[in-house]
């Protein structure tokens, strides 16, 4: 089992509300993780991606999103890159919604609320996931 | 003597006179027969009837031309040699003999005087018409045969028949139908039924003898209801076209039907009868209304859902920095008003999720359990929530295997919310009263329409759970809104409304369906019945006493252990395998987290050591508690137990044991560990219980 290190882990955060992004950010830094970027919608995540490549190994992204939203992020995300590991936060937790999520390609979801605890539980796992 | 030689030429001449005479006579007569057979001939051709005869070997010498008419082969100017005898003869006749009627037969029997000698008479139906054929047998084994065209006497009786067959077969049609057909005398006081079929006497529940000739309205008022019937003479006394929906008054049978009423206009214009077509429309109206009452709550349930959403967005951003706020603070007293500022989000959260359990279906739980001992379970839970005035009773009845596909958490909901509805009802309007749980197998005919008329009916058929309390009751319009979400009859603040509509929401998850029985001031009783399942529970058991640590045997638990150093991992893998549990392994903490996120099914403990690398025992135990809070945890640890675990402000379910593992010493941790069940005290009901519920909030009595 590879052991990753939280300090070199770079997250993208995606989000449309800046509180949550802020919180995010917050919760992020309480448990190791220094590099993160946040991105207000789909296209400039998309865009962010496309131009820093490297400068991601995590998506964390909110579901429910004006203009684009998560799943479809995740779809146009895995035509140019099927691995990337990708955190889907939901407030859905009916069985239609884990499906698409799923059959879209995601690594794994979060539903909300929840705390710093379960974000770093799922994000290993996720990390793990995809290590595997 | 005088002979002379002409003498002879006398006699000669005499000769020849007479020769020519008789021969003149002769032809004379012959032209006569001629002119008198030709006369025959005439009259043969003309007579009207068909003559044909055949001799003795049955060929025919002669047909006249209107026997050729109706059998065209018979001419002998044809080319065709066919049909020229007797038996061929035969053969087309009984291929195109029709069979008529009895009436006709004698009519036409009349037509033909009868001779001892007619060896056959049928009615045969050519393409040129209808006619009556006759054989005679004559001298010298002639035959003769008589062919009469009756065609124009066939006309009316071929309608005749044709009309009779028919209506016939309508009034068989008629009378099978699955409609109930009526025919009534509009111009009759009191409207006598003049005809009804089958269907009809049914609906009615009256004998074919009792309806005929009865009174309609008076068969109408004794089976249907007050409106039903003013509406219907009102449709009989106006005339014309009616479409109306009537009610019968039976209790045991009730059905709705609609009625079609017209009038039946006859040759004169008249409308003498009026026909009546009632449809049975039970099943629709029953599938109407269910189906109207699930979009009412779909509808409702989507709006809740938006609404939720938002507000989830919301709380997770107060909770969240209340959370980093509480780590910020070194201040007591703040952080423990950041900690209230976090469970009251908590709380909103919880109500959010009742929001959405009925708006969408959850991720289906089909866990296999047994009713029976899931209910016996919950008078420990349930009754802190009904005071000592109130005399609660749950019982299971003797019911083994009743097995439904119904996670035993929305059972302990659905209990729960309908005992907390029950004593609210009571306590309205008494101080004391009486609530009952009772489950009983259900038999076919006491299963509810809804029941009986869907598509799928689980082999072995269902249960029903009842909850009944002798409270204030409710009438039909309240029974109609109860499950209605957000709709509640408490005051401002006193009740969400939302605990019935999860109820409702519960139970149609796990494929149930839910009835009440009530009346104003005479109680009510909420009925569940749930379908049984096929399959039967995976059965959990601990079995064994803490003296005979060989007896202890742990089946269909599952064990995740967590342990760095891969011999102590097997070894306390093996020992625990000995118990008779599932075990997963992990060699780290964050393989742990790997494992328990692919097992699907409920994980019931976790041994972990405390000092691994990359994630912890103590952090991993805490990602547990958020993610599996069901899960209890057992630390191995080579360090004596610290004040590390005090910040997890874990509670007793957590415990914890030294290295180096004695079998024994692990056997009892496990067992004492695992047999703690939930209902010992009231102090892990609640613990328990806060994930879905705040039990604060249902013993004050807010639901």
């Amino acid at each position: 089992m590879k052991d990753f290190d939280l300090s070199a882990l770079k997250v993208l955060v995606v989000d449309d509300q800046i509180e949550v992004r802020s919180m995010m950010r917050n919760m992020l830094m309480e448990m190791g993780v220094t590099q993160i970027f946040d991105a207000p919608d789909g296209r400039e995540a998309l865009n962010f991606i496309d131009s820093a490549f490297d400068f991601v190994d995590l998506i964390v992204c909110d579901w429910n999103m004006p203009k684009m939203s998560g799943v479809e992020l995740l779809r146009q995300l895995r035509t140019v890159d099927p691995d990337m590991p990708f955190l889907m936060v939901t407030g859905r937790g009916d069985i239609e919604s884990v499906v698409e999520a799923k059959s879209s390609g995601v690594t794994g979801y979060i539903r909300k609320p929840f705390s710093s605890v379960q974000l770093e539980a799922k994000l290993r796992i996720v990390m793990l996931k995809q290590a595997a | 003597m005088i002979f002379y030689e002409g003498f002879w030429v006398i006699p000669v001449i005499v000769v020849a006179v007479s020769a020519l005479a008789f021969s003149a006579c002769l032809w004379r007569r012959s032209r006569d027969l001629r002119k008198q057979g030709l006369v025959w001939q005439e009259m043969f051709e003309t007579f009207g009837y068909g003559i044909v005869s055949f001799d003795s070997r049955g060929r025919v010498i002669i047909a006249n031309k209107q026997a050729c008419v109706f059998f065209p082969f018979l001419d002998s100017t044809s080319q065709t040699s066919k049909g020229r005898n007797l038996s061929d003869f035969f053969d087309y006749l009984y291929d195109h003999a029709v069979d008529y009627s009895e009436i006709l037969k004698k009519a036409l029997e009349k037509l033909s005087k009868v001779s001892e000698r007619v060896d056959f008479r049928e009615v045969v139906k050519t393409e040129f018409g209808v006619c009556l054929v006759e054989l005679h047998r004559i001298k010298y084994n002639q035959t003769i045969l008589i062919v009469r065209d009756v065609s124009v006497l066939m006309k009316g009786e071929h309608d005749y028949v044709r009309l009779n067959d028919y209506s016939f077969e309508l009034t068989e049609a008629i009378r099978a139908a699955t409609n109930g057909i009526v025919l009534i005398d509009y111009n009759s006081p009191n409207f006598p039924i003049v005809f009804a079929n089958e269907a009809f006497c049914r609906y009615v529940m009256r004998l074919e003898s009792e309806v005929f000739g009865a009174y309609f309205k008076t068969i109408m008022c004794q089976v249907f209801d007050e409106s039903s019937c003013d509406e219907t003479y009102k449709a009989l006394d106006g005339g014309g076209f009616w479409d109306i929906n009537i009610q019968n008054t039976s209790k045991v049978n009730a059905k709705v039907f609609n009625l079609k009423l017209s009038p039946v206009i006859n040759r004169s214009g008249d409308s003498g009868l009026c026909v009546g077509i009632f449809t049975d429309i039970t099943a629709l109206k029953t599938h109407e209304a269910e189906s109207s009452k699930a979009k009412k709550l779909e509808a409702l349930g989507q709006l809740a859902a938006g609404v939720a959403h938002d507000f989830n967005n919301i709380l997770s951003i107060v909770d969240g920095y209340a959370r980093l706020a509480m780590r910020e603070l070194d201040d007591d007293v703040g952080r423990d008003y950041f900690e209230k500022i976090s469970k009251a989000s908590v709380r909103g959260a919880d109500l959010t999720k009742q929001m959405l359990t009925f708006s969408r279906n959850k991720v289906m739980d089909n866990t296999v359990v047994d009713l029976g001992e899931v209910l016996s379970e919950q008078k420990i839970l349930l009754q802190p929530l009904v005071d000592a005035s109130i005399d609660f009773s749950i019982d299971a009845g003797d019911m083994d295997d009743c097995f439904i596909e119904c996670p035993a958490d929305s059972i302990t909901q659905i209990v729960m919310n309908l005992t907390v509805n029950a004593r609210d009802a009571i306590k309205e309007e008494k101080e004391c009263g009486a609530i009952e749980v009772t489950l009983q197998k259900c038999a076919q005919d006491d299963l509810p329409k809804a029941l009986l008329e869907k598509d799928t009916k689980p082999q072995k058929g269902y249960v029903r759970l009842c909850v009944s309390d002798d409270g204030m009751g409710m009438g039909k319009d309240l029974q109609e809104k109860i499950f209605d979400p957000f709709f509640t009859t408490k005051d401002q603040g006193k009740g969400t409304g939302l605990g019935l509509s999860m109820v409702y929401g519960l139970v149609q998850q796990a494929g149930g369906h839910i009835d009440i029985q009530s009346d104003l001031g005479e109680g009510t009783t909420f009925f569940v019945y749930f379908p049984l399942s096929d399959e039967s529970p995976i059965k959990k058991s601990l079995s064994g006493t803490l003296d005979d640590l060989d007896s202890i045997k742990l089946e269909g638990y599952s064990i995740l252990i967590a342990e760095d150093e891969p011999d102590l991992l097997a070894l306390v893998a093996g020992m625990v395998e000995r118990l008779g549990a599932t075990v997963i392994t992990a060699a780290n903490g964050n393989e742990a987290l790997l494992k328990q996120e692919e097992h699907e099914g409920k994980i019931d403990l976790l041994l972990t050591d405390v000092v691994m690398p990359e994630l912890g025992g103590i952090k991993l135990a805490e990602m547990f508690r958020e993610l599996r809070p069901d899960t209890k945890v057992l630390f191995i640890s080579g360090y004596p137990a610290s004040g590390d675990f005090e910040d997890l402000g874990l509670d007793e379910k957590v415990c914890f044991m030294a290295k180096p593992i004695k079998y024994e010493i692990l056997c009892r941790q496990i067992f004492e560990l695992l047999s703690q069940d939930f209902q010992k005290t009231p102090v892990y009901q609640a613990a328990y219980w806060q994930k879905t519920k705040s039990i604060e909030e249902i013993i004050k009595g807010e639901t």
